[in-house]
């Protein structure tokens, strides 16, 4: 009997994986914030996220892990993840009937918020429960992710913003709007790319062309339409096609993502780099990747910005917690610590009006740094997403007008 | 119990892991090319198949793949051999410092493809020692070899990679190779290179053959080299399904799934065109 060893170890193993789905039953009321936080204490939540960025991770492990440990007595546990890899898991569970998942919180972003709910995968809504929600955001300035309304299905917790990057002591006259960056480039042949879409960054450096293209955003806002879709997209390659003998390599090939165009920028073949985190120069200033010399800057109606939320997936098997780290999130100190560049840099989502005025001067103060931009500047040209059926459009149709000879 | 059981019961862990992992895999991905599993899962539906053989893009990117892997596999293998044989013929003193053909056997595919950007890029070493030596006037003037969009960084990293394989494989059995037939045929006048065409090539071709099928195949799905070295268009399928599936909106799901099937079809493909041959090769 020797020789089957190994096959009853197989069977073992099998069966002790399949007792694992264990979960606590829950009874208590998800509109009652005081409740769910008792409900939620010595639990365990599971967040899943992208998992690209070492500083982001290391933020959530450390900053917002220690957090929900000493605050809510919760352990954090964080899973990274492609959000169309989880939405797919979870449309799989819907499919099957699962009713108690693996995932209680999730980053998701606007695309897959919009296939996630039209597949009625999310619970809620939710967000009028949690009470840093109600205190400190500006219910306006959240109705929609990438064109689709929200309605309390996802809360918000980061704001990003899309700038140029150049550097200070190599180029002096930067351009204004596209149509000086058109110029800029016509008279700097190969010294301007951008990466090719479906490329995060390469792709909202073309929905900016698109706007500008097309006399600027509110051509496209509220529901896409296909008319002006085509219409759009007819403008758009008219420009693009104009800048495309003048781009870095006769624009025959274009960086494959950002991080690409940065080590051109970085090593000198291109002037320009671009990046959908206002921060991002600073950043690499910092960690001496770029020189000091580097800044940012946007051009007319170009400060493109989007909202990051998290969701909570219809079988969150642990949803009170959910709800507790999503509220946290919210919180001005996860906010500041998050704003700060040495940790993410990223934007906070509250109205800093309705905070206390030490907390005001906290949030101006951190914002700093040679290579960030003012707020008050990024506002100013801030101009929001456009619904995301035009992404897929727009990418689609930049493969076949673009990269043919 | 009988014997044959037997033996289908004591394989039956790596059997069912091989049968779960590899026919599974297939079965999903075959179902998800035809809308039957997966975001767009509903009626069965060929559409995904339809979008591919209607873009041309497609097809340009087929045979740029098959090009790529060719070209590379034909080069690995007929460096390999020849440095094999230079190899082989050294004083036995100089053979062990030629353990250093090992290293890219070694290095994980995407070192090869991170050394080759440090080397052939427009401010790599080669630029650099072009420039001291005062071959180039700045080091903006050297080729962009990187980005010509011929696939030159993709082929130089596979050939690199591979070509220590095949000599690993063509030495191994030039060693078997008795030193009297060598000495025998250079008795009887043979030059080395009559050495190299009438005796060694005829005596490492099962080695050659062998090793070819392997890397070619490999570099027809390879996906880490053409990640880092790709250009813009056309584009190795390897990166094409990788952006369909994880770069796009859910929907092209179906498409990623299809050409994985005909990935996977025309590996076959070609190993059937290869074993056949093979056969007809031994008779």
């Amino acid at each position: 009997m020797k020789k089957y060893w190994y096959t009853v170890v197989f069977v073992v193993i099998g069966l002790i994986t399949a007792g694992c789905s264990r979960t606590k039953s829950e009874t208590v009321d998800l509109a009652d914030f005081e409740a769910v936080s008792q409900a939620a204490r010595g639990t365990t939540v599971t967040f899943y996220m992208w998992g690209g960025s070492s500083e982001i991770n290391t933020w959530v492990d450390t900053v917002v892990g220690k957090k929900l440990q000493d605050e809510y007595a919760i352990t954090l546990k964080r899973v990274p993840m492609d959000a169309g890899i989880f939405i797919n898991k979870l449309l799989t569970e819907k499919r099957a009937g699962k009713e108690k998942g693996t995932m209680d919180l999730l980053w998701i972003n606007g695309e897959n918020f919009k296939n996630a709910r039209e597949a009625d995968l999310l619970y809620g809504p939710y967000t009028s429960v949690l009470p840093n929600f109600q205190k400190y955001i500006d219910p306006d300035s959240v109705q929609t992710d990438f064109g689709y309304p929200v309605e309390g299905y996802e809360a918000p917790y980061g704001k990003a913003y899309f700038v140029f990057e150049y550097d200070s002591s190599r180029t002096s006259v930067i351009p204004e709007n596209f149509t000086d960056l058109l110029s800029w480039v016509k008279e700097h042949p190969g010294r301007f790319t951008y990466p090719r879409p479906p490329d995060f960054t390469g792709s909202a450096f073309v929905r900016l062309a698109f706007y500008a293209a097309n006399g600027g955003y509110d051509a496209f806002a509220g529901k896409f339409s296909e008319e002006k879709a085509t219409k759009g997209l007819n403008n758009l390659f008219i420009y693009l096609k104009e800048l495309k003998p003048y781009l870095w390599q006769q624009g025959k090939v274009y960086p494959r993502d950002s991080a690409a165009l940065d080590s051109l920028f970085e090593q000198g073949e291109v002037d320009f780099s671009m990046n959908y985190n206002a921060a991002h120069a600073q950043n690499k200033i910092n960690a001496g990747q770029y020189p000091e010399s580097v800044r940012t800057f946007v051009m007319e109606q170009s400060a493109l910005y989007n909202l990051h939320f998290t969701a909570i997936p219809y079988n969150a098997p642990n949803k009170a917690a959910a709800l507790v780290l999503s509220n946290l999130l919210m919180s001005p100190e996860i906010q500041l610590s998050k704003s700060d560049p040495a940790n993410w840099g990223d934007l906070t989502v509250l109205n800093t009006k309705k905070l206390n005025p030490e907390m005001q001067k906290k949030f101006t103060s951190i914002n700093s740094g040679k290579a960030i931009l003012p707020l008050a500047v990024l506002y100013k040209e801030g101009v929001p997403e456009i619904s995301a059926e035009y992404l897929d459009v727009i990418e689609t149709a930049w493969e076949k007008e673009m990269l043919k000879e | 119990m009988k014997k044959r059981t037997r033996i289908v019961l004591q394989l039956s862990p790596l059997l069912s892991i091989f049968i779960v992992l590899l026919a599974g895999g297939f079965t999903f991905t075959l179902l998800e090319s035809v809308h039957l599993t997966g975001f767009s899962a509903g009626k069965f539906s060929l559409a995904a198949y339809r979008i591919l053989f209607t873009d041309t893009q497609f097809t340009a990117s087929l045979l740029y793949t098959v090009f790529i892997a060719l070209i590379s596999s034909v080069s690995a293998v007929i460096l390999g051999t020849i440095l094999a044989a230079v190899i082989w013929r050294l004083p036995v003193s100089f053979q062990k410092w030629t353990v250093v053909y090992k290293i890219p056997l070694i290095l994980p595919h995407i070192t090869i493809a991170f050394i080759t950007i440090l080397f052939l890029g427009r401010t790599g070493i080669l630029s650099r020692i072009g420039y001291h030596l005062g071959l180039i006037q700045t080091m903006k003037a050297f080729p962009n070899i990187l980005y010509s969009g011929k696939g030159i960084g993709i082929i130089t990293a596979y050939v690199v990679k591979e070509t220590s394989f095949v000599i690993l494989m063509v030495l191994g059995l030039l060693f078997k190779l008795s030193e009297s037939q060598v000495q025998t045929a250079r008795m009887l006048g043979a030059s080395r290179f009559t050495l190299f065409t009438t005796v060694i090539i005829p005596f490492t071709f099962p080695a050659v053959r062998m090793s070819f099928i392997i890397i070619f195949l490999y570099s027809l799905g390879g996906f880490d080299i053409p990640y880092i070295l790709s250009e813009s268009s056309p584009e190795m399928l390897s990166v094409s399904i990788f952006s369909l599936y994880f770069k796009k909106d859910l929907i092209h799901r179906p498409e990623a799934a299809a050409l994985l099937v005909i990935l996977f079809l025309l590996s076959l493909l070609f190993l059937l065109l290869f074993f056949k041959k093979e056969r007809h090769y031994e008779v």
